[in-house]
């Protein structure tokens, strides 16, 4: 792969932690009064903090995912096949996971919708967000359906039976997932946690470490749509 | 002063005097925690066990497992060990870990043919807990800013959460949680619940997590 370059991710990433540390001692407790101003962000603020360099990774020689389909699943359970690629001037948001994720998938789905909401309306309108399972066992359409819906709307719930159609997008995204079942019944998934930014030709052109945080998403963004 | 009951009842006062719109934070039982809360000393939060900013995300539509998440600061070497909330709010309570996957075959060259489901079948077949195999990884928190590899990560259950003294833990996103199994209600912005928490030195601290759209 290309070397990534060099970003000042571990500065923006002490800020946050920064800001997040000093808010901590306001927002800490379920105070009644309080729940309003901690309810709406931890480490970000509302004004985002836009930079005139994409922050994510962004390859020499960008991933072509744009062949790649995936069936997007409704709740009534219908499909659509769904290609891994923006509508045209648009970008596509991208991240797989799975809806008992606790920790990591909703920390990225909440980073990407806040990202949404850092942007003008008119550049949000221009981010699709896709989410496929890595789980489609325990992720059935409707529920796919639902747990996207609580982050965003008019997201794509990307869902297929097919281990080797599942195997396919994440092959060619470059990432991995695995679901373990346990002889006690527990279910262990791990999963990529990245997430991607697609253009309208398929190519990958940007890409996002989990924890990347709503302002550099929402930074790379706007630099993308602009591009 | 510092029996292991006083510890506890300080701790929660601490916590009180830390969060300053105290309502609701430390314990909701309205004896014990009201009296020592009103032992406004500074000095209680700089010898106490402080435990601040605790949250836990609003739970999705559809799911029933969720994260709590806080920091915690011990005056001398503790551990987290144990967490439980009501079962009105859950059925099972673990303290969590997430982790690189495997990082050593997930690197950074992605143009290997070698996936990641491949080589954990392979040391996973005769391991009943996926976790034996990736208790030495290191936390996303602590590498994640410069690791554009694969970044696969799971979750594992742990037995504590060591405490070094005066250092800060932070239980966040990405790294250690409590999580919350079986959820009874889905966890709606603004809703406050209580964990009680179980140090191996503090003995039980109860804190009010509030629910967050973060």
């Amino acid at each position: 792969m290309a070397s990534p370059p060099d970003r000042p991710r571990r500065a923006h990433r002490a800020l946050a932690l920064l800001v997040a540390g000093s808010i901590g001692l306001l927002a800490a407790c379920g105070s009644d009064a309080g729940s309003d101003a901690g309810g709406t962000t931890q480490a970000a603020a509302p004004t985002g903090d836009f930079r005139d360099e994409v922050q994510g990774l962004q390859r020499d020689d960008p991933i072509e995912v744009g062949d790649v389909v995936v069936p997007e699943v409704a709740a009534d359970g219908s499909t659509t096949p769904f290609a891994l690629k923006a509508e045209p001037g648009d970008l596509l948001f991208v991240a797989f996971g799975y809806t008992n994720c606790p920790d990591v998938c909703p920390t990225t789905l909440t980073d990407i919708r806040k990202a949404k909401a850092l942007l003008d309306a008119d550049e949000s309108a221009r981010v699709a967000v896709a989410f496929g399972t890595v789980d489609p066992e325990r992720d059935t359409a409707d529920v796919m359906s639902a747990y996207l819906g609580s982050f965003v709307e008019g997201g794509h719930a990307l869902r297929t039976e097919d281990p080797a159609e599942l195997k396919a997008a994440e092959d060619a995204l470059g990432i991995t997932s695995q679901v373990v079942k346990d002889p006690d019944g527990t279910v262990e998934v791990a999963h990529s946690a990245k997430s991607f930014v697609i253009d309208d030709q398929g190519r990958v052109v940007d890409e996002w470490a989990f924890g990347s945080g709503p302002e550099l998403m929402a930074s790379d963004l706007r630099l993308l749509l602009e591009g | 002063m510092l029996n292991p009951r006083t510890t506890v009842r300080a701790g929660a006062a601490a916590v009180a005097v830390g969060a300053l719109l105290l309502a609701g934070c430390g314990s909701d039982s309205d004896g014990a925690a009201k009296d020592t809360s009103e032992k406004t000393t500074t000095t209680a939060a700089a010898e106490e066990i402080q435990i601040s900013d605790v949250w836990a995300r609003k739970s999705p539509m559809a799911t029933t497992a969720g994260a709590a998440y806080m920091k915690i600061t011990s005056p001398v070497d503790d551990a987290l060990v144990g967490a439980s909330v009501s079962s009105d709010i859950a059925g099972t309570v673990e303290i969590h870990e997430t982790v690189m996957a495997d990082e050593g075959d997930m690197g950074d060259d992605m143009s290997t043919e070698t996936t990641m489901a491949d080589d954990m079948s392979t040391e996973t077949t005769m391991a009943d807990d996926m976790g034996d195999d990736m208790s030495t990884e290191t936390t996303m928190a602590d590498d994640m800013g410069d690791d554009m590899g694969d970044g696969a990560m799971t979750m594992q259950p742990v037995d504590s959460i060591e405490l070094p003294a005066g250092e800060e833990v932070a239980l966040e996103p990405g790294g250690y949680h409590i999580m919350l199994l079986d959820l009874v209600a889905p966890l709606e912005v603004g809703d406050t619940f209580d964990i009680v928490l179980t140090f191996e030195n503090a003995g039980e601290v109860t804190v009010t997590a509030e629910v967050r759209d973060a």
